[in-house]
């Protein structure tokens, strides 16, 4: 009787394992395959990650990388709809294996002129700002930081608009770059009419995942090396890395 | 015999029950995205045991070192490459890519001041990061 609950007791407990072993490993193939799915939509190469104003696109070129703005080449094709001193732009992808940077290139769909008076006109130029950023290692992989958004002058003359905090004009890639706060909306001659004004599509950059509060802080010194690893910006990831690129500073 | 029968079914269904909440409940807990790797967070938390321990016997009088050793356990290491090329990025403080993995090594020279900061991200998640200190 005893050695029969023995028996038992052993099937019990090597079945309870075995399915443990079949659920775990069933479990983890149906994850990659998500992770894949997922990556494939948020994060690996692609155009228009950053999504910028109708009638453009910024198209990726995921056969090679970049460090810096300057690595990838201008839009020169299209002059007249595209300014080429912005129309390049090293972006951070979070592909399966760790961040990669890639070029994107803004190009105009089609041949219409863009509706916007203010677009594309003598841009700022926000390429190689990620360089001068907090990312010192080993490239650029911060997008350019915000810059303030200015109307055409025609503008001031009509109701309901705030005042402009510059009058540098901003050209459409500068407003479709990552990392921007959002921005006012181009008002046309349109906008005359109360409640006619388009919405900006507002990106989210990856300081938007980190952003919290600091609990606690203390500064501890170091004793011996360590090889420690960089922050991703990716939280799940995260936990106990070192912050060399400014993800966890806001 | 039927009893025994019915006992043994019981006993399956419950274990299957089991499994199938572990997976649900507490995989994602340990496991990274429904991969194999586990979550930092919690290999920080099995680590800081023996640090706990190990700081404890090293410095049984001096609660700073004590904390000091807890922090560093929850430090995440990467395995020394010497194969890789650093570069400074500020006094103390070196990184370099692994072009296997796109994985960032960060060298902190000893001597050198971190800042460690426990944040609360505006989803819930509470997260522990290492600043250099310029």
């Amino acid at each position: 009787m005893i050695k029969k609950r023995g028996e038992i007791s052993t099937v019990v407990v090597l079945g309870t394992l075995f399915i443990i072993v079949i659920a775990v490993f069933l479990a983890n193939i149906s994850g990659q395959k998500n992770i894949t799915n997922t990556r494939a939509t948020e994060g690996t190469c692609r155009n228009n990650p950053v999504p910028p104003l109708s009638g453009y696109v910024w198209v990726a070129n995921c056969s090679s990388t970049c460090s810096i703005n300057s690595d990838c080449p201008q839009n020169t094709n299209d002059p007249s709809n595209v300014d080429k001193r912005t129309s390049n732009w090293c972006y951070q992808f979070i592909e399966a294996g760790g961040p990669v940077n890639r070029c994107l290139q803004l190009q105009k769909i089609g041949s219409a002129n863009p509706t916007s008076t203010s677009v594309p006109n003598s841009p700022t130029q926000a390429a190689n700002i990620a360089q001068a950023t907090s990312t010192p290692v080993p490239s650029s992989t911060l997008p350019p930081t915000p810059t303030p958004t200015t109307r055409s002058i025609s503008d001031l003359t009509r109701g309901n608009v705030t005042p402009i905090p510059t009058s540098t004009p901003i050209s459409i890639s500068d407003r479709t770059r990552g990392n921007t706060t959002p921005s006012p909306t181009t008002i046309s001659i349109s906008d005359k009419t109360p409640g006619n004004t388009a919405p900006t599509p507002t990106p989210i950059s990856i300081s938007d995942i980190t952003r919290g509060n600091v609990i606690n802080s203390k500064i501890i010194k170091i004793d011996g090396d360590i090889d420690g690893k960089a922050c991703t910006g990716n939280p799940d990831a995260d936990y106990g890395c070192i912050d060399i690129y400014g993800f966890y500073l806001n | 015999m039927n009893n025994k029968q019915t006992l043994q079914r019981i006993k399956i269904f419950v274990s299957m029950a089991f499994s199938f909440l572990f997976i649900v409940y507490v995989a994602p807990q340990i496991f990274l995205n429904n991969t194999t790797a586990v979550k930092p967070r919690v290999l920080a938390q099995m680590k800081i045991i023996p640090y706990s321990l190990y700081a404890y016997i090293r410095f049984p009088i001096n609660k700073n070192q004590q904390e000091k050793i807890k922090e560093l356990a929850n430090i995440q290491r990467l395995p020394k490459n010497s194969s890789l090329s650093y570069i400074p990025i500020s006094k103390g403080v070196y990184a370099a890519q692994d072009p296997d993995n796109a994985a960032v090594h960060v060298k902190v020279e000893s001597g050198t001041e971190l800042e460690v900061r426990t944040i609360t991200l505006n989803n819930g998640q509470t997260l522990k990061v290492f600043i250099p200190v310029k």
